[in-house]
């Protein structure tokens, strides 16, 4: 089993090589002109004068880490509230009632046909670029938290409150132990959701942030520094959800495994 | 062994299809379709297509006529390399970003010397007087544009450069925020500035750097491919376009009209947006030396002005400038 295990990591290794190999190719093979696809080389010399002398003056790690904390205050935000709400929206029909139809109305919204609203609304500071970003995030959690609650075996609630356990006690030692694994599992929807749109958010009146950075880019037509842009957000992906796996692991051991 | 024929067949199609990036190159000998990009603002293109030359020109030809509307010159450009494009109206801040990074695209015309159809506007009761009170202030901006460059050579001239912070937006979104208040100057064009003006007020136009020997223009490039396979296409379609340049100065209520129709104006409004910019015919051009030599020095100092300001790679070379800027067709109809 093991083995196998190994076998198909080394798949994916060997893909992610042959694509190396067959960019490399096309682009000192000139095949396509270097504006549309920028060689490995000059996409690597382009992050390397990034990271000495910054974009538009200001450095590469102050756009990265404005881009972060647009995100994760956002996804703050959102667990803040939506987890609350959720949780009682799962337990009472009212609250349910009132709330679930609003959120499921704005759920599927793309969040860019309504950010001009929001320019209009609260301007275009930092306020839009993370409301933006806490709507995106908001539904996920929210809805994680409903069917978590609603998953949780009713045997369970009911053996508490036999053993004599108030309301209270049924909610935190009962019900939101049994939710957590759905809470993370929309917490890492949501980071993933609120991911997707920092290039929108950033896109209308930004001075910085690496989704400004992709857009100012294309604007004088600079493919290297989109591409590092673009890598820096995929492998930021990639980095954020495994650091969510982790950390789901060690609070929820014992999730998968009753 | 299955396996890695998957594999294989999966590598080459992806070289396929990268190859397949490339292949648009090979034009057609024969056009049913002229695209043209164009800027929502009364000028030459829009005052030609009102008046019917450029599709009585082109339908004689048994092409069709297709207008595409960008808002500046930065998509125009994207759209110039995907090939979806074979003319596009643009600023020439835009022209050099081009040349610059090597589209195959040739500027052949100058459509307008802008003059107080684009400024920088500060809002009334704003305290800001004088260029020194634009120090700390939000300035709203589209990027790339020939307001943006005009708008960076005045903040460095009044050592501003680091002192104030730069917003980029487009135009509509510059107006959405004025009306919200969320900036009090912005360096903008026409159709944008009627609205502001209303209350604010010019602290300067690039009519003003114009006289400063700071010319910014709108321009018309072609794509490569289009100039070189039809080349008597590009040479008709500038004929029309300097047809108008000739009636604006012998019957400018004509042309204006027609341009204040094809963007739903009021005859006054586009007077008022077409302000004092010029339009240089193909004669004019010539005696001046406009294209061949003046209009070239302008691109050499904003080329060398974005260098400095590190948004374009590298510095123009005067040969690189000569080679973008094809001269024969505006040197034939100036001839005449």
């Amino acid at each position: 089993m093991k083995t196998r295990k190994k076998h198909y990591w080394g798949i994916t290794v060997a893909t992610w090589l042959v694509l190396l190999v067959i960019w490399q190719l096309v682009t000192s093979l000139k095949i396509t002109p270097e504006i549309l696809l920028p060689s490995p080389e000059k996409v690597i010399s382009t992050f390397v004068n990034l990271s000495k002398y910054g974009y538009n003056g200001i450095p590469l790690w102050y756009h990265f880490m404005i881009t972060m904390i647009r995100l994760l205050s956002a996804v703050l935000l959102a667990i803040i509230t939506a987890v609350p709400l959720g949780l009682i929206s799962g337990r009472i029909k009212i609250i349910y009632s009132m709330f679930d139809s609003i959120i499921q109305f704005i759920r599927p919204i793309p969040p860019l046909a309504y950010y001009t609203l929001l320019i209009l609304w609260v301007g275009i500071g930092e306020t839009s670029k993370v409301v933006l970003l806490y709507l995106a995030a908001f539904a996920p959690i929210y809805l994680a938290c409903i069917s978590g609650v609603q998953k949780v075996n009713d045997d369970y609630i009911k053996s508490a409150e036999s053993l004599g356990a108030t309301p209270r006690q049924v909610f935190f030692h009962v019900i939101f132990p049994s939710a957590l694994p759905d809470i993370f599992t929309g917490i890492r929807t949501a980071v993933g959701m609120a991911y997707t749109t920092v290039v929108a958010a950033e896109m209308v009146a930004a001075t910085y942030g690496i989704g400004w950075m992709i857009i100012n880019a294309s604007k004088y037509l600079k493919s290297d520094v989109m591409f590092v842009g673009i890598i820096i957000l995929g492998i930021t992906g990639v980095a954020l959800d495994q650091l969510l796996k982790v950390i789901e692991k060690k609070i929820v051991f014992w999730s998968g495994k009753s | 062994m299955r396996k890695t024929i998957g594999v294989l067949t999966v590598v080459f199609s992806l070289l396929l299809i990268m190859t397949g990036c490339a292949q648009h190159k090979n034009e057609p000998q024969k056009v049913s379709e002229v695209r043209i990009g164009i800027l929502q603002v009364p000028n030459d293109v829009a005052a030609a297509r009102q008046l019917n030359y450029l599709s009585d020109y082109f339908d004689k030809k048994n092409i069709k006529t297709k207008y595409i509307i960008f808002d500046s010159g930065v998509d125009a450009n994207k759209a110039l390399i995907s090939g979806d494009i074979d003319f596009a109206t643009m600023g020439d801040t835009n022209g050099v970003v081009a040349m610059s990074s090597k589209i195959d695209a040739k500027l052949i015309w100058v459509n307008d010397v802008l003059g107080n159809n684009e400024g920088l506007v500060v809002r009334n009761g704003s305290g800001i007087k004088s260029f020194q009170d634009l120090s700390g202030q939000k300035i709203a901006t589209p990027f790339v544009s020939t307001s943006h460059y005009s708008l960076m050579m005045v903040l460095k001239k009044y050592n501003l450069l680091d002192k104030v912070s730069l917003l980029d937006m487009d135009t509509q979104d510059i107006v959405a925020a004025w009306n919200r208040g969320d900036i009090s100057a912005a360096y903008t064009w026409q159709p944008t500035l009627t609205p502001m003006l209303k209350n604010g007020h010019f602290l300067i136009t690039s009519e003003n750097l114009r006289n400063q020997n700071r010319v910014t223009a709108n321009i018309t490039l072609v794509r490569g491919g289009f100039e070189r396979s039809h080349p008597e296409l590009v040479k008709g379609l500038l004929r029309q376009l300097n047809r108008t340049h000739q009636e604006i100065q012998t019957d400018s209520k004509k042309v204006i009209t027609a341009a204040s129709k094809q963007n739903d104006l009021g005859y006054s409004e586009a007077k008022s947006q077409i302000g004092t910019s010029e339009w240089l015919t193909a004669k004019q051009m010539v005696d001046q030396n406009f294209l061949t030599e003046t209009f070239q020095t302008q691109l050499y100092i904003t080329g060398k002005f974005m260098a400095d300001q590190q948004t374009i790679d590298h510095l123009p070379t005067k040969k690189e400038i000569s080679d973008f800027v094809a001269t024969n067709y505006v040197n034939e109809l100036g001839d005449k």
